[in-house]
């Protein structure tokens, strides 16, 4: 049975963008591969922690929407608890009625972080902002 | 922050998502402690729901379980 997912995910603020967006990649090809759709993936950028997560202060939150069914999730939580440069992700079920079909699958998107919460970004690439309810709901 | 009327209640457009943290800063002490309902002034409904959001952002680094010294 296909339901609407959404999972956040935080990558160790270790890895550059290059390698964030290939593991970003292989979690897409994942949910694919097993039957799912991704709709949305959204990169909320670096952000502090609100507490240490093996002694990282900060990471790169990553959220996705999807479709999938159990087996979906399943796969897509174990791979994301085997990697190490996973420092926590928490999945959530949106909807119990899902109709795959009806949407589209949109393009990656950036949020706009807030000010307070902006850490220094390292490398500057032209992001495309998004208001901050883009990637929510 | 005392309020008599229920936030989301009296604003039906407001939306409780843990991913919200802006919103669910209102209801947490300065030391990260969930603001019991008397003080919050939430109807319980919404007061659970508040709760439920805060223990997610907790779970995923968004908003703190303890504050040991005191954000200014």
């Amino acid at each position: 049975m296909i339901r609407e997912y959404e999972t956040l995910y935080i990558v160790s603020p270790e890895l550059d963008r290059g390698s964030i967006d290939n593991l970003n990649n292989k979690i897409k090809s994942i949910i694919q591969e097993n039957g799912g759709k991704v709709i949305r993936l959204t990169r909320w950028g670096k952000r502090d922690l609100a507490y240490k997560i093996k002694k990282f202060n900060t990471g790169f939150y990553v959220h996705l929407n999807y479709f999938g069914d159990g087996r979906t999730v399943s796969e897509l939580q174990r791979s994301l608890r085997l990697n190490e440069n996973i420092l926590r992700y928490l999945t959530l079920k949106l909807s119990d009625k899902a109709d795959m079909a009806s949407r589209e699958s949109l393009p990656d998107t950036d949020l706009e972080v807030k000010k307070e919460e902006q850490v220094e970004k390292k490398e500057d690439s032209g992001e495309q902002k998004e208001d901050k309810n883009g990637g929510n709901e | 922050m005392k309020r008599k009327m229920c936030r989301f209640c009296s604003d039906k457009n407001l939306k409780i998502d843990y991913k919200d943290v802006d919103l669910l800063k209102h209801f947490i002490t300065e030391r990260g402690k969930i603001t019991p309902r008397r003080i919050s002034g939430n109807c319980a409904k919404h007061q659970r729901w508040v709760c439920e959001a805060i223990k997610r952002a907790r779970q995923i680094a968004l908003l703190p379980y303890v504050t040991i010294e005191v954000q200014e």
